[in-house]
């Protein structure tokens, strides 16, 4: 407010208008800039819900990706399939096996364990899941002949199953029960869980024989 | 049953004291609601901030809603065409993971500044009861929103912390041993963090916690405005301003930095560039687990602590902790706020020790054992 008085009636309403005014100019500054930044802005938000347009390449890739995908859960469905109605379940060939690199397979409870062999090349295969969280342990042996687990460190002989200690998980790793069998179904070296071996343990006879592991055992 | 009556009488009497509804009415809502002017005022701030973190992420979760695919054969797909393909999808996932953050760091300062300024003092037990659900329920949504873009990180993450639940069962007597065991199968819903899981998961996350949080939340915001801004400060404040429209105005003005901030953040840093790239790639349930897998910053608290204190320990500290969160406002009934500040600042120290020095104290343990 001003401290000037106003000279007559006509300069009172001349004043009034002029701060009518310079509100209006305002507001309507406000409202067409709150409207372009609102244009902008929501413009940007909406064209999420717009379709999107990709090249002949993008889509390929896209649907090839999800292929790749629904390939991946049809697998382990067929997994779960296979050890429902599955007595044995081959895991891996004989002559794949390794003291220093084990393969992954999926047990009859759907857990992952892991195949090796020993120095002698007769098979070990163990639960690949660490008895402390439950993650999945690595694959890799070292030179003490341990795996770890890369959650929070556990060691476990491979052999044993047992933890190294100073490693959280202090349960052995459980050891499954397996057989080797020939091409035409003959049982050539069986092992239970308890680690009782029967059968041929020449490894010269064993060549050529996969590795599979039983329903009875799990 | 006379003594039945009165104690239905005490109960009454206690829920009028809490809700005085006769209080809701334009004067006292809107007109006559004022804010004490002391050194802790900020802190009057940071609830309005949480709810603003809130509402970014209802809002931002149901665009993600309209893209995402809750399969295990899908749901790492449809994040990454989110990320890829969709218009400012990135932008609107990003800003989805930088909020939620951000929505927990609040919520953990307006408590502690909430405990400090014994804002749960009588009549405010209620508040303070349903703002404790609120944080529990804030890190529900965390949890279930870690695993449902089901990358690596996310599906190894939930199945150790799964399988710690299932632990912690060994140390409880008797029939309670089988509990977490049963809670852990209700959860995981099948023989591994699987589909099943990711429903549940998506379920919890877009539908049954935001139930919950909308109803706590509405009778937490309800109750503040009928019983005004708490005290703060032991002597009465002899300042005040008017809520509206000062307080008010300046709150819309700390929402509208935020909301600048955090539009920052959301454009200029991938949330997951804290991570190394294979914690990314879709979850393989056939590999091992990727190594250095972790919770989210915000669990560090608990989670340090796991890995470096014997489990029973860290179980029977957390319970504790739990136990006193909800029970605050009668423990600590006449305790002075300076020893609630105190106490409030041991336990900010606790946090922000635990989350920025988590590793270096857990190599410095172990380096000590091994």
């Amino acid at each position: 407010m001003t401290n000037k008085e106003p000279q007559s009636k006509a300069g009172i309403e001349n004043e009034v208008n002029d701060e009518r005014r310079v509100f209006v100019k305002a507001a309507c500054g406000l409202g067409v800039s709150l409207f372009l930044l609102s244009l902008g802005s929501l413009g940007k938000l909406l064209s999420f819900f717009f379709k999107q347009d990709l090249t002949q390449e993008q889509q390929e890739q896209v649907i090839s990706e999800k292929i790749q995908r629904l390939k991946q859960t049809t697998e382990e469905q067929e997994l779960q399939l296979e050890r429902l109605s599955k007595d044995y379940i081959k895991v891996a060939e004989f002559d794949a096996l390794s003291p220093i690199k084990g393969i992954y397979f999926i047990d009859y409870i759907m857990r992952p364990a892991l195949a090796f062999s020993d120095d002698n090349g007769i098979p070990i295969v163990i639960s690949a899941k660490c008895t402390h969280l439950g993650c999945t342990v690595g694959q890799n042996v070292d030179l003490q002949g341990q795996i770890l687990c890369p959650c929070h460190m556990s060691r476990f002989n491979i052999k044993t199953g047992v933890p190294a200690l100073g490693s959280p998980a202090k349960l052995p790793l459980p050891r499954l029960g397996w057989s080797l069998m020939d091409v035409k179904g003959n049982i050539l070296l069986t092992q239970d869980p308890q680690g009782k071996q029967e059968g041929i343990t020449d490894t010269d006879k064993l060549a050529g024989s996969s590795l599979y592991i039983l329903k009875k055992y799990s | 049953m006379s003594e039945k009556k009165k104690g239905l009488k005490r109960l009454i009497e206690f829920m009028q004291d809490r809700m005085p509804m006769h209080k809701f009415n334009f004067e006292t809502l809107v007109l006559k609601k004022e804010v004490p002017l002391h050194r802790m005022s900020w802190a009057y701030y940071l609830g309005g901030l949480t709810l603003f973190f809130f509402l970014i992420q209802v809002v931002t979760g149901i665009f993600l809603l309209f893209y995402y695919q809750p399969t295990v054969s899908d749901a790492h797909a449809s994040i990454e065409y989110i990320s890829k393909y969709v218009h400012n999808g990135l932008f609107i996932r990003n800003l989805h993971t930088w909020a939620s953050s951000c929505l927990i760091f609040c919520l953990m300062a307006h408590a502690l500044t909430a405990f400090a300024m014994k804002a749960f003092a009588p009549p405010r037990e209620l508040i303070w009861m349903g703002g404790a659900i609120m944080l529990v329920l804030g890190f529900a949504f965390g949890f279930t929103g870690y695993l449902l873009p089901w990358h690596q990180i996310a599906v190894n993450a939930t199945k150790v912390a799964l399988q710690s639940l299932d632990e912690s069962g060994h140390y409880l007597p008797g029939v309670l041993s089988g509990a977490p065991h049963y809670i852990k199968e209700i959860i995981q819903g099948g023989p591994d963090v699987g589909q099943a899981t990711l429903s549940r998961f998506f379920a919890l996350h877009v539908v049954i916690l935001p139930l919950l949080c909308f109803g706590v939340l509405g009778m937490h915001l309800l109750s503040v405005q009928l019983h005004g801004m708490s005290q703060g400060v032991d002597d009465l404040p002899k300042k005040s301003e008017k809520f509206f429209p000062f307080f008010i105005l300046k709150d819309l003005i700390v929402w509208g930095v935020a909301f600048l901030g955090l539009f920052i953040l959301a454009v200029c840093i991938p949330f997951e560039s804290f991570y190394a790239f294979p914690f990314f790639q879709a979850y393989n349930a056939l590999g091992a687990t990727p190594e250095g897998i972790k919770p989210e910053w915000y669990f560090y608290f608990a989670y340090y602590p796991l890995e470096i204190f014997p489990f029973w320990l860290v179980m029977l500290g957390m319970t504790v902790m739990g136990v006193l969160l909800f029970i605050t406002p009668w423990v600590f009934k006449k305790t002075s706020r300076r020893v609630l500040t105190i106490l409030a600042l041991i336990m900010t120290a606790y946090l922000v020790g635990m989350t920025f020095f988590g590793q270096a104290i857990y190599e410095i343990v172990k380096g000590v054992k091994g």
